[in-house]
């Protein structure tokens, strides 16, 4: 009696446990990426913020312009870009009767694939009076 | 008479086996191994991020808190001039920074680095002063305690006034009125932070600006 396997049971068993495999494989690899976009995401937002921080926390209206797309500094995974235009009213003029309301959009990317991570728009205004 | 031995493998079947051999011994356990490190890194990058998130989100905003008879304590973002006498900022250090908050909390968060790899935030609401008497204390995040280490980027906190200039360093008590705007840098990491060790990290950094300093 012969106890040994075929050669054919052979192939078969290691064709099955590739077909395991694979799936197992994918979904590992799956769940990696998702922890990998998940970090991008968190930092991505929050370079945004930072940038959109540093922007609240200056005191010169016509000092906001835009920046190109740029490496973050010391986070060169990740590409930031601000966009300023001009709203409403009159943005370069500074008589105090001359109101003017800025749009400021920061975008960041990872650098490379340029997939959007997040996106930030706030407003900067000059010489407008809120409220009666 | 011929003899014919049955039991013997073919040169070609004998062959095969030994190619199908070699690629499963040269792929499977890079595969495993890969795949090991990988179920050991998820979990611990998962960590990392959700650390620095909350890390982050208490600081500059707030939240809950474990502190007595303190069901929330508010983050950067709500730091504000309450006097004269009392403004945004009583201290602004590297690794400290306290402030006041318009509803009468003087918060002090500070990076404590006393337990080797257990690094952490601690909150507290001592009275504000350059050299504060530090109470009761809670961790930031208090599940990440052990798990996770927060490590500063060179500073944890940067100073910058309305030109986007860096002020106070080296640090002055009382701080300058002139800051408005916080740099928050750190990075949230487990063990060493090398993946070929199964460790995660995560280098992260945000700003608040100071409204009413």
């Amino acid at each position: 009696m012969s106890r040994g396997m075929t050669l054919v049971e052979l192939v078969i068993t290691i064709a099955l446990a590739a077909i395991l495999g694979v799936p197992a494989g994918v979904i590992l690899s799956e769940h990696l990426q998702a922890a990998l976009r998940a970090r991008d995401y968190t930092v991505g937002v929050q370079l945004a913020r930072a940038e959109m921080e540093d922007i609240d926390s200056w005191n010169d209206f016509f000092a906001i312009s835009s920046q190109a797309a740029a490496p973050v500094p010391g986070f060169g995974a990740y590409t930031r870009q601000v966009t300023v235009s001009c709203l409403a009213g009159n943005c370069t003029n500074t008589d105090t009767g001359n109101q003017g309301v800025k749009a400021i959009t920061v975008v960041v990317t990872k650098t490379g694939s340029g997939d959007v991570l997040a996106t930030l728009v706030s407003y900067r205004t000059k010489h407008v009076f809120f409220g009666g | 008479m011929r003899c014919v031995n049955r039991n013997a493998a073919t040169l070609v079947e004998l062959v095969i086996v030994i190619v199908v051999s070699a690629i499963l011994f040269l792929v499977t356990p890079i595969l495993v191994f890969h795949g090991v490190k990988t179920l050991v890194f998820l979990p611990k990058a998962l960590a990392a991020n959700d650390a620095a998130t909350e890390v982050l989100h208490q600081v500059i905003e707030g939240g809950f808190s474990t502190l007595t008879g303190q069901p929330t304590v508010r983050g950067l973002r709500f730091a504000v001039r309450r006097s004269a006498t009392e403004p945004a900022l009583w201290l602004a250090e590297a690794s400290r920074i306290g402030f006041r908050t318009a509803d009468g909390q003087s918060i002090l968060l500070r990076w404590d680095d006393l337990v080797a790899s257990q690094e952490v935030i601690r909150r507290s609401l001592p009275t504000p002063s350059c050299t504060p008497t530090i109470g009761t204390e809670e961790v930031l995040p208090y599940h990440a305690q052990g798990i996770v280490r927060i490590l500063p980027t060179v500073r944890l906190f940067r100073y910058y006034n309305q030109s986007g200039v860096e002020v106070n360093n080296p640090p002055t008590c009382p701080p300058p009125a002139t800051i408005r705007r916080v740099d928050i840098a750190f990075t949230a990491q487990t063990g060493n932070g090398v993946f070929d060790e199964g460790d995660a990290r995560e280098d992260i950094t945000s700003s608040v600006a100071i409204r009413v300093p």
